[in-house]
Parts: C-alpha cells; structure tokens; sequence
C-alpha cells in the first residue's frame, strides 16, 4: 500500500562524503508501533512480535547488510520515555549505553506522532546519529491524517522514512537512510533543568524526588516542543469517521456489551482450548497417535533390541473422533477400535530364572518401555498431552494479543483486580498462567510494583492451573457431579480473592496506578500469530520434554528401588487420613511436584481410567489439592530467579501447606455433610 | 410538571385546556400541550416509578468556561486539561509521556468500567482515583 505522498525519506542533513555505514543499529521506540515487525524485515529473523507491552523483555539480535556491509540490528523493549524507572526502559539504556557508537532508529506510530516526538527529543539529547521511522502509514491515511514528512525532518534534522513494517513497504528507503543517519538539529534539545512551575500547576510536594520533579519538568517543556512541531507538519485531510476497529474497541470496554464479549471470547477460549486442544486432540494423539502406533512400535523395538523372556498385554483401544459442541456433547466423525499391545506385561512364569544380563535387558526396557519408561511415559505424556493443549493456548493467545484486546480486557476486570489488591494490568500474567505459570511468572515484570509482582506470584502459584493441568482437571470434573463442579470452581475464585486481600493488606507497600494505554483494534495477521506460537512452542518444548525425561525416570527409579510404597507409606497419615485419598496417590504429589500436569494426569487415571479407583469425592479432594499445590519445579526456580530466593521458600511453604489443608477440610466437609 | 414530547414546552398538565365537546373526554389520557397543540399519552406511574429508579442520572451540564473535575463531565464530552490536581510527580510524568498534560485537548469516551479518554490518536484507561484529580475546561 502506498504510504502517501511523502514516499521518499527525507529532511537529513548530508552526511559527510565517504562516511562509513553503520556497523551497529539499534532499534528503540515507543511499545505496540511494529519495532519487532520491522526488525525482522530487516534481519530476516523471527522474534516475539506483541501488541501487548511487556512480552518483548529480552534483547534480539540479528544482522542485516546496510550500505554495502554488514550490520549488527538490536531490538529492545518498547518505552515511553528513556528514564530508567521501568524494567524495559532500564533495558533500553543499558544497551543504548553498552554500544556508544550504534546508530539509534527510532520506530514510530505515524498516528501516534506526540508520543513518538517526546521520545524523539529526549534520544536527540543523547548526541548521536539517528533516523526516525513513521511507521503503519496506512493506518495514519484510515484515519485521515497526513504528515508533512520532509518539513518534519527538516524541523529535527534527521532523516525521517514512511513504512508500512507489516507488508515491507519503505525498507529499502530505510536501509538507505540508515547509511546516511545524522545528529540532530541542537535547537530540538530541551534543556530539563529550565522552567518553573506554569501557572495553574500545582507547586511540587518537598517531600517528592527531586529527580521525578526533574523528569515532569522536562516532560513539559519537550511537550510544548513537540506541540509546536506537530502544528507545523501534521494536518487532518478529512474528517475522522470511527471504522469498525475503532468501533469494536469502544465495545469492547462497553459496561454491557464488554461484559458480553468477555463471557463470549472466555467462552469461546474454553471451547478451543478445554474442549478442542484438550480433548479431541489430546485424543487424536494420545489414543490414536501414541496408543495405537508410537507406543506399541517402541515396545517391538525394545524388544527385539533387549530380548528376555516375556509377554506383553493387549488391551482394546477404541478411539472416536470427535468434535466438541459442550463438555458432553459433540459430533462424531469416525469411530475404530484396535487392540494393541500395551507396556504391561508378564514373564514367563514356567521358565528359568532371569540371568544376570536378562535383568539388565529387563531394566533397559523397563527404562524404555516399561510402565514408567521414557518413550511410553514421558514422551506419551510430554508429546501427547501437553503439546496439544500448549499450542491451542498459544495460538488463541497469539490472536487476542495481536488483536489489541488484551489491553481492553484489563479494563474490565479492573475493579475486580483491586478487590485482590491488584489492578487490571495483571490480567496479562494470569491468563498467561492458563497457558504456563512459568512463562506467566516471567511475565510479572510488566507490573511496576514489587507488592503487585510478589502477589500475582503467589496466585499465581496457588490459584491458577496451567494448560496441561486444566485439560486433565476438566477430564476430571467429567467424572464428577455438576454440583461438585461448580463448588470447585468457585473454591478455587474465592481462595484467589481471600489469598490476594490477605497478601497485599499484609505486604507493605503500594500498588501502581492504573493508567494503561489501549492500541487500536487490528485484524491478527496469520503469519504473525503462527510465527509467535512457534517461538513460544519451541521455548516451552526446550523446558518441557528434559524435565517430563527427568521426572519420569525419577518415577522410575522409585518403581526399581521398590521406593515408591516406602515413601507412600510416609505420606500415608498425610494423603489417607487427612485427605482421604488412596496410598498410591502420593507418588502422584510426589511427581506433580517434578510436573504439576504430570501428577494430574497420573490422578486422572486413577480417577477415570480403565480401572478407576477413586470415587467422586475422592476426585474432587484430588483436583482441590492438586489445584492449589506448588506449581512445577521450573515454576520454583522462575520465581527464585524474578522475586529471590527468600520470597520464594516462603511462597513454597505457603501454598504446600495450603493446599493440604484445604484439601483435608474439603474431604471432612463434605464426608460430614455426607457427600 | 409536564414536558411536550414534541416541542420540549414545560407547563402543568393539570391547567392544560382540551376541547369540552370531544367525544372521547371521558376517558382520555391524552394531555395537549398549549404551545403547539401536540397530544400524547401521560407516562404511566410504574414507568416514572421505573425511569426514577433506574434510569440513569446525567450530571448537569457545567456552565460555559467552570473548572469541573473530569468525573463531572458527561461522556462524550471534550474539555482541555487546566491542571492536575494532586502533587504525585511520578503520576504526572506518566500521564505527560502519553501527551496528557496541561493545555491539552482530551475526550472523555467512557465513566465505566474505567474511565477510557482519548487525547490526540491515544486512549488512555484510567481508575477513577487518577481521573479525580484532572481539572478541566470543557469545551
């Protein structure tokens, strides 16, 4: 799409003749204007591209040829102003102060031109060769506005390019001004120690920062700047008519009819999510793919690699293709059944006793393929269940943040958020929590409070399941009453609510406020939403597949040792009297503890697998427990790593201790009222 | 007192004057209005029983030129930005960044949830607490 009219960069000072290109680029601007679109265009590299602050937290590199040579391109996080105030504008100066000889390209929303100029004057003030990017055009010319290109960059004195980062349009413009990048004009730099309070403001608090006081000073005068600058070179070309986007947004912060789009796109989440991802192809694989095929050629294999005399089981699998309307009801496509081996098996009870090297093949094989084996376990559960219901979450995810409904979503639940002591903002890291509480907690850093981050930790932590575990506890509350249901889901709400209070009345300290910018409504781009899941898929695979490996043959030695009764056999007044739930399940804490959806699933054969053991109270008792107990052990070290180490044990020992507690009264409650 | 639902004239339905000789005048609810002779049909009780309830309470319109704290606006409104009232830097600082300071012009799109204002192509959501403390003109 053309950009307008101004097609052309222009308004830089000519660079010295034989001036070298740039070997360092640095791209910095302000958050949701295409940065990360923009560097992948130039570097041909794939990095997490978010309409949502926050999601760009660490620094990708790539290279790009510019002038003739080659050129190292940094991307950081996006910022509003350059003080180092906020995790991702500490992150922006440093990398701005670690390479002093990198050419500064500062990315725009062309629509957004005030916001962008404030933080234009104040890189100006750093003294170093930079170009100005105007970036989604056709977005400015949906609106109705133009902008005086070359008399802007003849008011900064630095070479300003149109873009349209999306399609591609004006890079090589961009590249071509990059090589020609220049100082800006002396007259646009704003000196912060002038001005005194303007009349109708309020005099400053003594008591405040003397570098706050600073910082707003400047802020005003750079505002007046741009104000004047703005006048000279933006214009309305025709009147500005809301589009559907704009219309959609205004919706969708609408008391009503926001209302109703939250209940509709949680609804619809559930549906793609617990329904699609969790059940039909957590079927299709699991059943079908793992059942059918994968595991019982794994066990040929093994067998015909490490021979020892045995037989293995067979057991009939049916499978039924299906597609989810309710958690009940859905349309059948196709339906079979196979009777496949399976990892059981017998040995042969008329023969010899195994000889010493028959043992060792047996154990290999138990390590394989056995009931707790690598590639009929960990693999099974790591490939079958959790990749599926991983990738609907990060997809669905993907579109609601391209999408700029995130933002929007945070003002609705905003007031609800305060009831919990927090504020809307942190509906990012809890919905990310859905997903995977480790990447959620990660995620804490957009919040600008230690209260607020230390909080949502903790709830994080108690309250919310993630992906893999919420499939198996909705597979779960199939087997359960509807009454039970809804109790446990307004349990768990309640816990969040209760805990949230008591955590932030008791913490000291105050929470942020609550001033966020909404983006316009876009339509996601395909691309950029698959490009997302895959970098998210290939970073949860990399964590999740060592430590299935790990807590699978940590299961397994247990099993060898003949340690797992023994250690069930301790917890037993824990999990049999208190909670009232069978020896075996300890091992199944035991190991959510390695993999919170691990102990889940192994509950939830327990619960609605072929010989199922647990009745419904017993069920609900589990999914209570499981709930609440500690996320998984890369959760731990995440929140080690974002709040210390101190914070952390505190947490672990709060929510071990609450979840058993609550789960015990859950199963006295409701033995006493006779349920 | 009464208000014509066609030429907004405000009179007391009980000295409004209606033709003696109409046929219907015994049991018509119908009340005309003196200036331009519309008829319409009384608001049932329940209905004005309902509308005081629940209907919703617009805060009247502030003179031309007052100062009003923004929650005083109606939505939809536009004013320009006087001051800030209250003496939170790091606040100011933050709301100045997206160009919200004083001089500038803003609307103010939405009360609830929060409170959503547009100034130049940027909306900003708001808690009620931050929207206190903007002094304005409107415009």
């Amino acid at each position: 799409m053309n950009p307008g009219p101004e097609v052309s960069a222009a308004g830089e000072s000519p660079a010295p003749a034989g001036a070298p290109a740039p070997s360092e680029i640095v791209l910095v601007g302000n958050p949701n204007v295409g940065k990360s679109v923009l560097f992948s265009k130039l570097t041909g590299k794939f990095v997490i591209i978010s309409n949502y602050p926050g999601t760009t937290v660490e620094i990708a590199r790539g290279s790009s040829v510019i002038g003739g040579s080659a050129c190292v391109v940094l991307d950081t996080p996006g910022v509003n102003e350059l003080a180092p105030r906020t995790e991702d504008a500490r992150v922006t100066c440093d990398v701005l102060r670690e390479h002093p000889g990198a050419t500064i390209v500062q990315v725009a929303d062309a629509k957004n031109l005030r916001r962008a100029l404030l933080l234009t004057l104040e890189i100006a003030a750093l003294g170093r060769p930079m170009v100005l990017v105007l970036n989604m055009m056709d977005e400015l010319d949906r609106c109705g506005g133009a902008v005086d290109v070359r008399a802007l960059g003849a008011a900064l004195g630095i070479p300003v390019v149109p873009t349209i980062a999306t399609s591609g349009t004006g890079v090589h413009l961009l590249k071509a001004a990059i090589a020609r990048a220049s100082v800006p004009a002396p007259a646009i730099r704003v000196d912060e120690a002038a001005g005194k309070p303007g009349p109708g403001e309020p005099h400053p608090d003594p008591a405040a920062s003397l570098e706050i006081e600073r910082a707003y000073r400047g802020t005003s005068l750079r505002l007046e700047r741009v104000n004047r600058i703005l006048a000279d070179t933006y214009r309305l070309v025709r009147p500005h008519r809301p589009n559907l986007a704009q219309k959609l947004g205004w919706w969708a912060t609408h008391p009503l009819r926001g209302s109703l789009m939250v209940a509709a796109v949680l609804y619809f989440s559930f549906w793609f999510v617990g329904l699609l991802g969790a059940g039909t192809l957590v079927d299709l694989f699991e059943t079908a793919g793992f059942g059918w095929y994968v595991k019982p050629w794994s066990i040929r294999a093994a067998d015909a690699l490490l021979p020892f005399p045995h037989t293995h089981a067979v057991e009939e699998a049916p499978y039924a293709l299906q597609v989810p309307f309710t958690p009940t009801s859905g349309l059948t496509l196709l339906e079979a059944t196979r009777s496949p081996i399976s990892p059981r098996y017998t040995l042969d009870a008329a023969g010899p006793p195994l000889s010493f090297l028959q043992s060792a093949l047996r154990f290999a094989h138990d390590f394989l393929v056995g009931e707790y084996g690598l590639l009929t376990m960990a693999l099974a559960y790591g490939l079958a269940i959790v990749l599926p219901i991983v990738t609907t979450f990060f997809l669905l995810f993907g579109v609601l943040e391209d999408s700029g409904y995130l933002p929007r979503l945070a003002v609705m639940v905003n007031r609800l958020f305060r009831a919990m002591g927090l504020n809307g903002k942190a509906v990012l890291p809890m919905i990310l929590g859905l997903g995977c509480d480790t990447m959620a907690t990660m995620t804490t850093r957009i919040l600008e409070t230690r209260k607020e981050r230390v909080v949502t930790t903790l709830l994080l932590a108690l309250a919310v399941p993630c992906s893999a575990q919420l499939g198996v506890l909705l597979a779960m509350m199939a087997s359960i009453s509807y009454g039970a249901a809804v109790f446990w889901v307004a349990l768990m709400l309640a816990v969040a609510f209760a805990i949230g209070w008591l955590a932030a009345r008791l913490y000291g300290g105050e929470s942020s406020d609550f001033i966020l910018e909404l983006p316009p409504m876009r339509r996601p781009q395909a691309s950029n939403v698959a490009l997302k899941t895959l970098a998210r898929l290939q970073w949860y695979l990399k964590e999740v597949i060592p430590l299935f490996v790990l807590g699978t043959a940590v299961l397994f030695l247990l099993d060898q040792m003949a340690l797992l009764g023994k250690i069930a056999r301790l917890g037993e007044p824990l999990v049999t009297g208190w909670l009232g739930l069978p020896r075996e399940t300890a091992s199944a804490f035991l190991i959510g503890f390695l993999r919170r959806d691990y102990g889940a699933v192994y509950l939830l054969d327990a619960a609605t697998g072929a010989g199922a053991t647990l009745s419904q109270h017993q069920v609900l008792v589990a999914m209570v427990t499981i709930t609440l107990f500690m996320p998984c052990i890369a959760t731990l070290f995440m929140i080690a790593r974002e709040l210390g180490k101190k914070t952390a044990a505190v947490i672990t020992v709060f929510v071990f201790s609450f979840a058993f507690l609550t789960g015990g009264l859950v199963h006295h409650a409701a033995s006493w009222m006779g349920f | 007192m009464q208000r014509c639902a066609l030429c907004g004239f405000e009179f007391d339905p009980a000295a409004a004057s209606c033709a003696h000789a109409c046929p219907l005048a015994t049991n018509c609810n119908l009340t005309r209005c003196p200036s331009c002779g519309y008829e319409f049909p009384q608001e049932p009780r329940a209905v004005g029983w309902l509308r005081r309830l629940f209907g919703r309470r617009r805060p009247p319109a502030p003179p031309d030129g007052a100062l009003v704290a923004l929650p005083d606006l109606v939505e939809g409104a536009s004013a320009e930005l006087v001051c800030l009232h209250g003496t939170n830097p790091r606040r100011h600082n933050a709301l100045a960044v997206y160009g919200v300071a004083p001089g500038c012009r803003l609307v103010l799109q939405q009360k609830r949830p929060a409170y959503v204002i547009r100034v130049g192509e940027t909306e900003l959501a708001l808690d009620e607490a931050i929207a206190r403390e903007f002094i304005v003109r409107q415009v």
